[in-house]
């Protein structure tokens, strides 16, 4: 009988079956880092806005506190986005004909407000209050990072469910006084453990209740 | 004495019946077999083939029609939140599981006519268990994200339930489906060489492809038969596992009707009895089809009848003992759901059930009805009838008369819920029509080794 | 040097055997349609070494099941279920089972691809001729034997002798 095969084709078998066995181990790799990786993730992702506003300049130069535009932080499950008002309480008087800022006075003039875009949002099934987080001594920059450097708005971090837990499974790893709690440069000092834990008992944090389900999903 | 005791003894020693020609060769078994899907195929199969794939186009339509505007299109609602999606789950595994277990458990005892069935039935496992895999994903309303029942490092740090039956459940399928698939093929691997070996051109490379270089070297059957027997042990404790945590999908919750403890064996008996019937429901078409009559003769005929007679008799033992179990326990509510299976507004359901998988069957105590193809094919189909219908009613008669009788209700099935089913058998016939084209029906091989067991040819 | 002989029957392939066990030492294999237990010890007096991978994989299996079930139920995110204890290894067996069946299958078949060399789909010995009756009626037996002079080949007239005594339907030769 003539050999139905070259050679070459048991090269080519024990390839194919070598490449069948690593293919969906490779596959699932390829999985595991892209949904890690920000081009899922998002983070570092500038988002376009419809006028470039610049923390950087505002919170950081100029000093503005964070809670003079975000109204809500402290007291709603929204921080708020300021209204065109806001900008006005200044740009009525400085910059008044900067060209950049011509989509505000617009806006002000047409009693329409301006269209920011979200640069962190979570999907609808998840419940997240920024009251409840700024008040029992989660800063501003364990989720949106040193905003204060930012010329224009990048997500900073991942806001997937694993990086939420990792801070409700060991809440006194991050948690500040209430004095840090707008300091975008904080960095968590030598003795963060102990402190963390006086802490904990300072807000009347129940920690083990923080990985329950309906604490985000109600 | 002698004379009444020499034909006794004769009797007892009796050489069991021939299943092949007492003078087929290895090379005629071999042309029974290989003929029978080389030929031209009649303008039967062409129609089957259209008709299923028209049906099959039906399916895709109805599923197509589920995932854009999501479960509300099936007849479930809030009281029946089960019906034709998990009933039709638990028909088809059942069916899935028997082909493997047939194969398994007749290799494992030696039972020489398995060699002429099994390789459809494992066919039709895989076909089966393939399609039932299909019915939870579809159930789940947003099939994409199947995969969060596997257990695999997600960003969202969970993990599954592991004390859940129905993660049991995925688990157990996934295994079967890859276990029942390497078992088949490894089964068709001498086979695919034999097709190999004679035919041409392109058919020549896809079946040496296939048949991964077989030789037929002392040392390669060696090895396949340590496996092939290996798997065989491993495969009936798998199946029966399995089965044993569909039935526990439903023993693990608190409903009545479900709460019991027969329900894993009972589930397992169940998938063989309308595994066997569907084994037999396709053996009559193949046989005619393949012109295979040589080899599957009435004595697998007359062995497949007693294994449906003998599981009639086991599943009627099953739910006099849901019945006596529910009067004995003294709980009014399972009292109660017994009686509504009798009387309520599924009972000529209920009824024909009984009838399809008790009643019916009694005729196969009859020798002369083993052995005739129409009626045993009549009898295997009532059988299939019976199963669909008990595994429906297991969901819906529990759901809709449960402890609460503010949530009673009623299940009525949509066309989405009807052309899916009838889609998922068309899509079962074609893949089946297909097999028979392409793939040996039959194992060869084993066809050869009966042939020197009965020393046909040696 | 190699030698192909064809017989007609399966019982006079293992007589033949037999016979070239007694005189013959020489590596030999055997081409048939159908497993032939007799053989088995006769060519390769080993048995399979397939299902210790079998074992050993369907124990790793079922450990390591059982090890991603405890981890990730009592230490990576335990979850209070009703009360139930966190190690509910009764219901972690369950996963360890099918996991354990699983892994032994498909070891078991990875092995009988490596062990029985079934990804040579070119293998010398496709060249005999009539060699595909192997997979329908033919039994073959393939011997080995080295060529050195004529020692060697009054060997091989020897060894043709004995088979066609043994019923061989064809005997061939080809320089290895």
């Amino acid at each position: 009988m003539a050999q139905v095969f070259r050679e070459r084709a048991n090269l080519f078998m024990r390839l194919g079956l070598l490449g069948l066995a690593i293919l969906p181990g490779s596959l699932g790799l390829l999985g595991f880092s892209y949904y890690r990786s920000s081009a899922y993730t998002g983070v570092g992702r500038y988002v376009e806005q419809p006028v470039p506003f610049s923390h950087r300049h505002h919170a950081g130069e100029l000093g503005i506190d964070c809670r003079y535009c975000h109204t809500g932080v402290e007291k709603a499950a929204f921080a708020d986005l300021p209204p065109t008002e806001t900008c006005m309480t200044c740009h009525s008087q400085i910059w008044t004909n900067a060209a950049m800022l011509a989509p505000v006075r617009k806006s002000l003039a047409d009693n329409r407000p301006l269209r920011w875009q979200r640069v962190t949002s979570l999907p609808d099934y998840v419940y997240f209050d920024h009251s409840v987080h700024v008040s029992n001594g989660v800063g501003c920059s364990s989720c949106h990072g040193d905003v204060a450097a930012m010329p224009l708005m990048a997500k900073a971090e991942p806001m997937t469910m694993g990086w939420c837990l990792d801070c409700h499974r060991d809440p006194a790893a991050k948690l500040r006084p209430e004095e840090a709690i707008f300091d975008m440069r904080w960095q968590p000092p030598a003795d963060q453990p102990a402190k963390g834990r006086a802490l904990l008992a300072h807000y009347g944090t129940r920690a083990e209740h923080l990985t329950d389900c309906s604490v985000c999903h109600r | 004495m002698s004379a009444v005791a020499a034909p006794l003894h004769v009797e007892a020693n009796a050489s069991p019946p021939r299943l092949l020609p007492p003078d087929a060769t290895y090379g005629e078994v071999t042309d029974i077999v290989a003929s029978g899907m080389e030929r031209r195929f009649g303008r039967v199969w062409w129609i089957a083939l259209g008709v299923s794939l028209v049906g099959t186009i039906v399916m895709l339509a109805s599923i197509w029609t589920l995932l854009s505007e999501g479960i509300g299109v099936w007849g479930n609602n809030a009281i029946a939140v089960w019906g034709f999606d998990v009933g039709n789950y638990v028909w088809w595994i059942g069916i899935g599981n028997a082909g493997t277990l047939i194969s398994s458990m007749l290799l494992l005892t030696r039972q020489r006519w398995r060699a002429a069935i099994n390789r459809y039935a494992e066919a039709m496992t895989l076909f089966a268990a393939a399609l039932a895999g299909l019915y939870p994903l579809l159930h789940l309303g947003r099939p994409w994200y199947a995969y969060w029942l596997a257990p695999y490092p997600n960003t969202m740090d969970l993990w599954p339930q592991w004390r859940s039956p129905l993660v049991w459940d995925m688990v157990a399928i996934a295994s079967y489906l890859i276990f029942s698939a390497l078992f088949w093929y490894t089964g068709l691997i001498p086979d695919f060489a034999t097709l190999r070996d004679r035919s041409r051109g392109f058919r020549q490379v896809v079946y040496g492809v296939l048949a991964l270089g077989w030789q037929g070297s002392s040392r390669q059957w060696k090895h396949y038969k340590s496996f092939y027997t290996a798997m065989a042990a491993l495969g009936v404790p798998l199946v029966v596992s399995l089965h044993s945590v569909v039935g526990l999908d439903y023993a693990a919750t608190l409903m009545p009707g479900w709460q019991e403890t027969i329900f894993p064996p009972y589930f397992v008996v169940g998938a063989m009895f309308s595994g066997f019937a569907m084994v037999v429901t396709l053996t009559v078409p193949i046989r005619w089809g393949l012109g295979l009559q040589r080899v599957i003769t009435a004595e697998h005929l007359d062995a497949m009848g007693k294994f449906i007679l003998f599981g009639a008799l086991v599943m009627g033992l099953s739910y006099a003992l849901e019945w006596f179990n529910a009067w004995y326990g003294g709980n009014d509510v399972e009292r109660d759901l017994v009686l509504f299976q009798f009387t309520g507004a599924h009972a000529w359901l209920y009824w024909t059930m009984l009838a399809c998988n008790c009643a019916v069957p009694q005729l196969l105590w009859w020798p002369a009805a083993r052995r005739s193809a129409a009626l045993l094919l009549a009898t295997s189909v009532a059988v299939n009838i019976g199963m669909w219908l008990e595994r429906l009613l297991i969901n819906i008669d529990t759901l809709t008369h449960g402890h609460l009788p503010a949530r009673w209700g009623f299940y009525v099935p949509t066309v989405w819920d009807w052309t899916l089913f009838g889609g998922s058998l068309s899509l079962f016939t074609l893949l089946f029509l297909l097999f028979t084209r392409f793939v040996p029906a039959v194992s060869i091989h084993e066809l050869r080794e009966l042939a020197r067991q009965e020393g046909a040819a040696r | 040097m190699r030698m192909l002989a064809e017989f007609a029957s399966g019982d006079a392939l293992v007589a033949a055997v037999r016979a070239l066990r007694q005189g013959h030492a020489g590596r030999l294999e055997t081409f048939t349609p159908l497993p032939l237990p007799e053989l088995d010890t006769l060519v390769d007096p080993a048995p399979s070494r397939l299902r210790r991978f079998m074992v050993v994989a369907a124990l790793a299996g079922a450990l390591m099941m059982l090890g991603l079930q405890y981890y990730s139920a009592t230490i990576d995110y335990p979850i209070n279920s009703g009360g139930r204890p966190l190690a509910a290894w009764p219901a972690f067996a369950v996963g360890a089972f099918e996991i354990a069946i699983l892994s032994a299958a498909v070891a078991g078949f990875v092995a009988l691809i490596v062990l029985g060399g079934l990804t040579r789909l070119h293998h010398p010995v496709f060249d005999w001729e009539g060699i595909e009756r192997a997979s329908r009626d033919g039994f073959f037996v393939e011997i080995a034997f080295a060529d050195r002079g004529a020692a060697d080949r009054a060997e091989s007239e020897a060894l043709a002798r004995l088979l066609v005594q043994h019923g061989a339907v064809t005997v061939m030769e080809r320089p290895s």
